[in-house]
């Protein structure tokens, strides 16, 4: 449960940060080169996370530099490098030596699981969250400055790339330690899902997001534990599920919103 | 309300050529994908503490040039020298003593960064006390007339609002060079011949080198000493104004 809440909050914070940015279709393909690098560890038998970390690593530095340098759509490079990354992943698991979807070492790449959670495990996720907050806190302003608007920070004489790397290369490690405990297929919605719910809530300060975000992912991902423990079903997808509903909840909640807001401007034209 | 209160800002560490604050020397800009570059062979030297308007019909060349002059845009052949300082190589350090108000500023109306906010971050890449950080953003919206929207969310403002909040966000910075790209553009007559004195001001007390870009001749700063008529990417006049 700890491992969930660490993890859950990491996602909402760093799903967060990206979608700001407008870098969510860089991040999928961060989360399938780093699938590609799990199911790679299994063919090797080295340790997938590690190894799912380096390809999430490598990949997030070379299209953070094809973005500046190409000056070409950042959507188009990262779909590119996601196909890549995805038949990567499928050829890696049809090569996983045995019977490859009855493994248990990649079920938890794909699926994610409690059992593989382990308290060295936890204190890497610890220290990665107390690194993120950290950075936050530290250059926070330079953050919220590219948050704001990228061109005008840029105009401004801040380093933008480097903030941008720096956002990709945490979400690289997020995505990599959330591997374990959703697997792969299932790594976005905890990592977008917060922040639409944010979103969604209409909360009306960046500071005030940075902290909600986070908390939506990390209560989503308990309450997907304690689901998984009480049903005996994969963690994965009861967290998943169980962020699904928070996100469905809030936009209905959205919804009835707009719809009172726009209620007697209709009324009006009629 | 004088332009010295922003004195309080250290002077920053970099030598500065006096003479001409920009010079640009057969520069060409060309966008990556286009065969015609968008300026061409451009030619142009701007004195220090000299305001100067560029205009044009749209698709002159103006804003091109204006990015150029920041670095934003690498020019495909000739030298852009800011201060005396290649834009090429030292582009993050120059741009550190300039501001700029770009001409697509308006955000979403659900962008949650409230108008004081947005002034500070003008300051992230300034030196600055930051003791005096409340005072100055208060004083700078009061100049601009938006004192009352500090709290507000800039999403929620109107065109003419969000580019004033542009505009004291650049003003915050005490720049050298302060380049404005079609800042009347949503603001009203009043206004606009309120900023235009706000930026003579700026020009004739502080000694800030103004570049501005506006294709609308109806107000002209009274500090504006010379204006450049671009077409097609090309300066084809430069006139002093008297």
């Amino acid at each position: 449960m700890v491992a969930a809440a660490l993890t859950g909050s990491l996602c909402g914070l760093s799903g967060l940060l990206i979608t700001r940015l407008g870098l969510t279709t860089i991040c999928f393909t961060i989360a399938h080169a780093a699938l590609a690098g799990a199911t790679l560890g299994l063919v090797l038998s080295i340790e997938p996370i590690a190894v799912a970390l380096v390809f999430a690593i490598v990949i997030a530095a070379l299209l953070s530099v094809l973005m500046t340098m190409l000056r070409v759509p950042v959507d188009l490079i990262s779909m590119s490098f996601f196909s890549l990354y995805t038949a990567l992943a499928l050829l890696f698991i049809y090569l996983t030596p045995g019977t490859a979807m009855a493994t248990q070492v990649l079920s938890t790449v794909l699926w994610g699981s409690v059992l593989a959670m382990t308290y060295e495990y936890i204190t890497y996720i610890a220290i990665l969250l107390i690194a993120y907050i950290t950075y936050l806190v530290l250059y926070m302003d330079r953050v919220l400055m590219v948050l704001f608007d990228l061109k005008l920070a840029e105009a401004e004489g801040l380093d933008t790339r480097s903030v941008l790397m720096t956002l990709l290369l945490l979400s690289s490690f997020v995505i990599s330690v959330s591997l374990k405990l959703t697997g792969g297929f299932l790594v976005f919605t905890i990592f977008y899902g917060p922040a639409l719910a944010t979103l969604n809530l209409n909360v009306r300060s960046v500071r005030k997001m940075l902290a909600t975000s986070p908390l939506i992912g990390a209560m989503c991902s308990i309450a997907g534990v304690i689901v998984s423990y009480v049903l005996d079903l994969p963690v994965g997808c009861c967290i998943v599920l169980s962020m699904c509903t928070v996100v469905a909840a809030t936009s209905l909640r959205r919804l009835i919103e707009v719809v009172r807001k726009a209620a007697p401007m209709i009324t009006r034209f009629r | 309300m004088s332009y010295s209160m922003f004195s309080m800002f250290k002077v920053p560490p970099i030598a500065l050529n006096r003479e001409y604050a920009v010079e640009l020397c057969n520069v060409s800009t060309t966008y990556f994908g286009s065969r015609t570059p968008a300026i061409r062979n451009v030619n142009l030297r701007i004195r220090y503490g000299e305001f100067i308007l560029i205009t044009g019909p749209n698709g002159a060349g103006k804003t091109t040039l204006l990015e150029t002059i920041l670095g934003l845009l690498t020019p495909s052949s000739g030298t852009v020298k800011v201060f005396g300082h290649d834009v090429s190589k030292r582009a993050k350090l120059i741009r550190r003593y300039c501001s700029y108000v770009p001409q697509d500023f308006m955000k979403e109306p659900y962008e949650v960064f409230t108008v004081y906010e947005v002034i500070k971050q003008g300051l992230v890449t300034c030196h600055y006390r930051p003791k005096d950080v409340d005072k100055e953003i208060r004083e700078v919206s009061k100049l601009l007339g938006i004192e009352d929207l500090l709290t507000r969310p800039i999403g929620s403002l109107s065109g003419g609002q969000q580019q004033r909040v542009f505009i004291a966000r650049a003003l915050i910075r005490r720049p050298y060079l302060l380049l404005l790209d079609e800042p009347f553009s949503n603001l009203d007559r009043d206004s606009r011949t309120e900023l235009a004195e706000v930026l003579s001001k700026l020009c004739t007390d502080s000694g800030t080198t103004i570049v501005m870009v506006s294709h609308d001749l109806s107000t002209i700063p009274r500090a504006c000493t010379r204006v450049v008529s671009m077409i097609n990417g090309s300066i084809v006049s430069i006139s002093e104004v008297k």
